[in-house]
C-alpha cells in the first residue's frame, strides 16, 4: 500500500481509513491537520525544505491505517463496556420479572414466564454475564482492553442478551399457543412488566451485536497488531481474572479451570442430582414411578443443558 | 527507544504530560520529546486515540482555542484524571522496584 507523503494526501487517506462517525472524524482530521502543519513549521524553522518537512511530519505521525486501527480499538473498548451494562440490565430486568410472576401471578398464569425456556435462558445468561463481568472487573482500570479479551467480553454480552431474548420469545410463543381461552386482561400490569423486560432486550442486543462486530472487526483491519494489556507479565486466563477480582477464589478457580472438561462433568453431575432431588421433595408419591421418572428426566435435562452449553459456548466465552 | 516500548503506557505518559498545563496534541508530543531528550519515540498519530479514550472516561477534557489564525483542540487533566495519574504512577513505581530487584541480580 502506498503511503501518502504530503499533508493533503495523508488527510485524504486518513479520512478513508477512519471508521468513525462524522463529528469525531471531522474533529480528528482538523486536529491532525493542525498537528502536521505545526510540525512542518517547526521543521522548516530547523532548516528543512517545505517538501522534506511534510514528508518527515507525515512519517512521524504514523501510517493512516495504524491510526485508524487504534481508533477502532478505542471504539470497540467503549462499546464492549456499554454492552456489558446493557446485557446486565436486560438479564436483571427479565430475572426480576420472572420472580415477580412466581410470587404474584394468579394460578392460571403460574407456568408463564417461568417455564423451561426462561430457566434455561437465565442460567446461560447468568454464566455468560458472570464470566464477562469478572473479566471486565479485572480490566476496569485499563483504558484499552486487549483485543482477544475484548472479543471474549463481546461474546459474553451477546450470548447473555440472546439467551434472555430467546427465552422471552419462547415463553411468549408458548403462552400464546396454549389451548383454551385465558383471562389475559386480569393480569395486564404483570404482562406489561414482562413486555417491558422483553423490549429491553432489543437495545441490549443491538449494543451487544455492535460490540461483537467491532471486536471481531479489529482482526480484519490493516496495521500492526496492537495489544494493550497493561502488563506484559500478567496472565490472560479466566482463572487469573477471577483471582484478580476475588483473590480468595483464585486457588479454586485455577484448579477448576485447569481441567475444564472435568469441572463441567462435576457441575453437570451436581446439577443432575440437585434437579432430581428438588423435583422429588414435597411430592406426595401417590404415583412413585411417574414422579421418579419425571424427576430423573428434569435432572437429565439440566445436566445435558450444561454439557451442551459448555461444548457450544465454552470456547466463545473462553471457558475452555 | 522504539514506539512499541510504550505499548500500553501511552495513556500514563499523556496524563503525566498534562499534569502541569493544558496542551494541544502537538504540544504533548513536543513535551514528551523534550522531557526525554528524544528517547521516547511516540508514533504521533496514536496520541489522538489515546486522548479520545481518556476524554471518554472523563480523565481529560478538551476545548477548541483560536490563536495565530488557527483553531486548536486543547486538553487538560480533570480531577479524575489527576487521581488516576497518582494511582498509576504509584503502581508503576512499585512494578519498577520489583523489576529492579530481579534485574539488579543479573550479571
Amino acid at each position: 500500500m502506498n503511503e501518502a507523503t504530503t499533508i493533503a494526501a495523508y488527510l485524504r487517506r486518513l479520512d478513508q481509513e477512519l471508521r468513525l462517525k462524522r463529528a469525531p472524524r471531522q474533529r480528528l482530521l482538523a486536529e491532525a491537520e493542525d498537528h502536521l502543519r505545526t510540525a512542518v513549521e517547526e521543521l522548516v524553522g530547523e532548516g528543512r525544505t517545505a517538501v522534506d518537512a511534510e514528508h518527515v511530519a507525515v512519517a512521524r505521525f504514523g501510517a493512516a491505517a495504524e491510526v485508524a486501527r487504534r481508533f477502532a480499538h478505542v471504539a470497540a473498548s467503549s462499546t464492549a463496556q456499554a454492552a456489558i451494562a446493557w446485557s446486565g440490565a436486560a438479564f436483571f430486568a427479565y430475572a426480576l420479572t420472572v420472580s415477580l410472576f412466581l410470587v404474584t401471578a394468579p394460578s392460571w398464569l403460574r407456568d408463564f414466564p417461568q417455564g423451561a425456556p426462561s430457566m434455561l435462558a437465565l442460567q446461560i445468561a447468568a454464566v455468560a454475564l458472570a464470566v464477562t463481568t469478572v473479566r471486565a472487573l479485572h480490566w476496569r482500570r485499563a483504558l484499552l482492553i486487549d483485543e482477544r479479551r475484548l472479543r471474549l467480553i463481546a461474546n459474553g454480552a451477546l450470548t447473555a442478551t440472546l439467551a434472555v431474548a430467546t427465552g422471552a420469545v419462547a415463553e411468549s410463543l408458548l403462552a400464546l399457543t396454549r389451548p383454551g381461552p385465558a383471562p389475559w386482561a386480569d393480569a395486564s400490569a404483570l404482562l406489561a412488566t414482562f413486555g417491558l423486560a422483553a423490549v429491553l432486550c432489543l437495545p441490549a442486543a443491538l449494543v451487544a451485536t455492535a460490540a461483537y462486530a467491532r471486536a471481531s472487526g479489529l482482526r480484519a483491519l490493516p496495521g500492526r497488531h496492537a495489544s494493550h494489556a497493561s502488563s506484559v507479565f500478567r496472565d490472560l486466563t479466566l482463572a487469573e481474572d477471577i483471582a484478580a477480582a476475588a483473590p480468595v477464589l483464585g486457588g479454586f478457580a485455577r484448579a477448576a479451570l485447569s481441567r475444564p472438561g472435568w469441572t463441567c462433568a462435576a457441575v453437570a453431575a451436581s446439577a443432575f442430582a440437585a434437579a432430581t432431588v428438588s423435583q422429588l421433595i414435597g411430592t406426595d408419591f401417590t404415583d412413585h414411578a411417574t414422579i421418579v421418572v419425571g424427576g430423573l428426566a428434569v435432572g437429565a435435562f439440566e445436566a445435558a443443558a450444561i454439557v451442551v452449553g459448555f461444548l457450544t459456548l465454552g470456547r466463545p466465552l473462553g471457558l475452555r | 527507544m522504539k514506539p512499541d516500548a510504550l505499548k500500553g503506557q501511552l495513556e500514563l505518559v499523556v496524563l503525566a504530560t498534562l499534569r502541569d498545563d493544558p496542551l494541544h496534541g502537538y504540544g504533548i508530543i513536543k513535551q514528551i520529546r523534550d522531557r526525554t531528550a528524544g528517547e521516547l519515540d511516540v508514533l504521533e498519530g496514536t496520541l489522538y486515540p489515546a486522548l479520545y479514550r481518556l476524554e471518554s472516561v472523563g480523565m481529560v477534557k478538551s476545548r477548541w482555542e483560536t490563536g495565530a489564525g488557527r483553531r486548536r483542540r486543547v486538553y487538560e487533566l480533570t480531577p479524575k484524571g489527576r487521581n488516576a495519574l497518582a494511582a498509576q504512577v504509584s503502581e508503576w513505581r512499585s512494578f519498577a522496584r520489583t523489576l529492579d530487584v530481579i534485574l539488579g541480580r543479573t550479571p
